[in-house]
């Protein structure tokens, strides 16, 4: 263990700088003079000398010299009182607001990551053309179904501002995934986050034709709700999955961003809960009408239908 | 002979014109000598809070039965009724003296009630129970607005047709405070009782006869009780329930027995008067930016009884909608039929102390050999057993380019009268041949 690795910047998905100490000894502070120089103002402009001691194998010890008493020199979260310290890897030195991590070359790093759909999406960075394109496509097929399902005063006007508006809120998430990128690992790949955000509103633009079919079908509501938030809840996550994949270098993305989602969704449900009031003097009933071409359902025969009112009104005088 | 004639007819057209103040002051003169003769016989009725002993409402009544009781209007004495622990009746005479009052008996039906005064007003109004002419002069007394006792000259325009109840139609402009005072012909008998205003110059009495029943039953409650002196307060929410549901057991059976004839309705044959006490009404929706046309035809009560202010009932309405289009396609068709597949709000209680939440019956049900979405909601009344608002809604589905949206409402309507009316409702659809 003649090698000691100084990393610093210890918060995950971020860039730290590695050092590596082959020497007997090394400068840490605010000097350029050093060999590590740290650019935080509360570490002194000469800080610290890390420093070999003995002729190798177990004989040999690492430590640390206190150079400047201005701000306490912490090891392991703990103050060090004395001007030496003996450090081993494993340990953490913080100085000011900056803190250091030492390893030994022998430290284990994690099994390589294997990218998901790598070679697709090296392509697509290629060729930009694609998240572009598909983007375009969406956006416009949103559109057209937006039109040709719900308009009844032919007007386009309104379908135009919803699409641009629609258009916008895609690249301004793809946009805000791509700074962070840019801030957390200097690579922006906006390419990849407009892909992603692209493909999963796609994949979103079934959501209401499949929440309206269900209610439809099972007349529920609780069916149509409980198909929205498990629909968005699962495109959420996705989506922000992807996007911290591209963005970070976190390593458990898919956990973060289940968590983030099923956590809004979550609070979602329950602010909803919190705004409906305890007592409704409005019904609440399936209102979804489908017309014939889509409507596969038998008819209940009216005499059954009548029937049943019985229960309905047994219903309501529980309450 | 010329001059003379002429002398004539001036002194005629002079004589004519010097009788025309003199038939005005007559009329002034009945009126204030009406209002002279009886105002001594209305009273202000004044609901007191007991808490702050400050007056909460006020109406007018008027004494009669010899004095032994005092009639007014329901809505004016309510709050009493719902809350007897809240709150207290005075009675003020025309000399400004207070009079305690009990409530003795109560018609919500007709909007009517009795008081029993502790003691006796000065002057009781007889009753008329023949019917005057159209245009008779009838004189409405009452306190509106707190300003004082005063008599308004209208004229009696006979029965409203187009209604459940009885209610005279008076040519003259009651007003708020005016509620509960009695309407008098010219020798003073009372033909009416005021109870509300339909607009300008259209006001609304119970007819005397009403009155005459609710005394007569007050006289035989009274003589039941024998001889005590001590006020035993009735069970008016027994008796408020015994009387809504009695009156609507009486009219959807009738409306349920008789023959529903069906008309021509886009491309349906429904019954579309099914009642003569509702009044009907038909549009067109016309829109130049529509792609779809629509016509409507609407038929409801004009009736609706109080229980208290947030709480009324009796109604009963339906609108059908008949909609076609040949410039949409059959989704953005659907798109205009789920927008009009609501159900129409009602004006009764919203209030959870009056009425359940709805529980809604949803299902896509045969109807006329064709598939109707359907959605049938009702809610229970809360102190009322056995009464509900009852909702009926209906889709036709089987058309790319034509469709119905027919609903219903019926408000304190019993299990057996609303399903069976949704029954025979549903079943009388039939498609045009």
């Amino acid at each position: 263990m003649e090698t000691l690795i100084i990393q610093i910047g210890l918060r995950q998905g971020r860039n730290a700088d590695i050092y590596k100490l082959n020497e007997r000894e090394l400068y840490v502070g605010r000097a350029y003079s050093n060999d590590i120089v740290l650019t935080d103002p509360y570490v002194a402009p000469q800080q610290l000398r890390i420093y070999r001691y003995g002729m190798g194998g177990d004989d040999l010890s690492w430590h640390i010299n206190i150079l400047d008493a201005t701000n306490p020199v912490l090891v392991n979260g703990d103050p060090v009182d004395s001007a030496t310290q003996s450090v081993c890897p494993g340990d953490s030195i913080t100085v000011g607001r900056t803190t250091m991590r030492l390893y030994s070359d022998e430290h284990e790093v994690e099994p390589t990551r294997k990218l998901l759909v790598s070679s697709w999406l090296h392509k697509a960075a290629k060729n930009a053309w694609i998240p572009v394109c598909l983007f375009a496509l969406v956006c416009l097929t949103d559109s057209f179904l937006n039109y040709g399902f719900s308009n009844t005063d032919g007007e386009w006007k309104e379908h135009g501002i919803s699409t641009i508006a629609g258009m916008g809120l895609l690249l301004g998430w793809a946009g805000f995934w791509s700074i962070v990128g840019r801030v957390l690992r200097h690579q922006p790949h906006f390419s990849y986050q407009l892909l992603v955000t692209t493909l999963i509103a796609a994949i979103g633009l079934t959501q209401t034709p499949i929440e309206l079919f269900a209610e439809f079908l099972t007349d529920s509501t609780q069916v149509r709700t409980v198909i929205a938030y498990g629909f968005g809840t699962v495109l959420l996550g996705y989506l922000l999955h992807y996007n911290l994949f591209f963005a970070t270098n976190i390593k458990h993305t898919a956990m973060l961003a289940c968590c983030f989602s099923v956590g809004l969704s979550l609070l979602v449900f329950l602010f909803s809960i919190s705004e409906e009031n305890e007592f409704s003097s409005v019904p609440q009933y399936s209102g979804t009408v489908l017309p014939p071409v889509v409507n596969p359902r038998e008819a209940k025969s009216l005499d059954d239908y009548i029937e049943s009112f019985g229960k309905t009104f047994a219903d309501s005088n529980e309450q | 002979m010329i001059t003379s004639a002429k002398n004539q007819t001036l002194t005629f057209i002079i004589a004519f014109l010097m009788l025309i103040p003199g038939l005005s002051s007559a009329q002034s003169q009945t009126a204030s000598t009406l209002f002279d003769r009886y105002s001594s016989g209305v009273v202000q009725v004044r609901t007191i809070d007991l808490a702050s002993g400050d007056k909460t409402s006020i109406g007018s009544g008027f004494s009669v039965d010899g004095g032994r009781y005092v009639a007014t209007n329901f809505h004016v004495v309510s709050l009493l009724v719902h809350a007897p622990e809240t709150y207290r009746l005075e009675l003020v005479d025309d000399e400004g003296a207070t009079i305690d009052a009990t409530v003795a008996a109560i018609d919500v039906i007709h909007d009517l009630a009795l008081l029993t005064p502790a003691r006796e007003v000065a002057r009781s109004l007889r009753l008329r129970t023949t019917t005057p002419d159209q245009g008779d002069r009838i004189f409405s007394l009452g306190n509106p607005q707190d300003l004082g006792m005063t008599i308004i000259e209208g004229n009696y325009n006979g029965l409203v047709k187009k209604s459940r109840y009885q209610k005279i139609l008076f040519s003259g402009s009651l007003n708020s405070g005016m509620s509960g005072g009695p309407a008098i012909d010219s020798r003073g008998r009372v033909l009416g009782i005021n109870v509300s205003k339909g607009g300008e110059q259209i006001s609304f009495l119970v007819p005397a006869e009403q009155l005459q029943s609710v005394i007569d039953k007050a006289r035989r409650d009274n003589s039941g009780n024998g001889d005590s002196s001590e006020y035993q307060r009735p069970n008016f929410v027994e008796q408020i329930r015994t009387a809504l549901y009695n009156d609507q057991s009486t009219f959807y059976s009738e409306l349920l027995e008789g023959e529903w004839s069906l008309e021509e309705f886009g491309g349906l044959m429904l019954p579309k008067k099914v009642s003569n006490t509702l009044k009907c009404w038909g549009h067109t929706v016309e829109d130049d930016d529509l792609l779809y046309e629509s016509f409507h035809q609407h038929c409801q009560s004009n009736d609706a009884i109080y229980i208290d202010n947030d709480f009324y009932t009796g109604q009963f309405e339906y609108d059908f909608e008949w909609l076609e289009t040949e410039q949409l396609n059959t989704f953005q068709f659907y798109n205009v039929i789920e927008r009009r597949f609501s159900h129409k709000s009602q004006h009764s209680g919203s209030n959870e102390e009056d009425v359940s939440e709805y529980r809604c019956n949803t299902n896509v049900v045969s109807i006329a050999d064709s598939r109707w979405k359907v959605s049938s909601c009702f809610r229970a009344y809360q102190n009322y057993d056995d009464l509900y608002d009852a909702l009926l809604l209906m889709a036709a589905l089987d058309n790319s380019n034509t469709s119905a949206v027919l609903k219903a409402s019926a408000t304190g309507i019993s299990q057996n009268s609303a399903t069976a009316l949704f029954a025979k409702l549903m079943g009388a659809i039939a498609w045009k041949p």
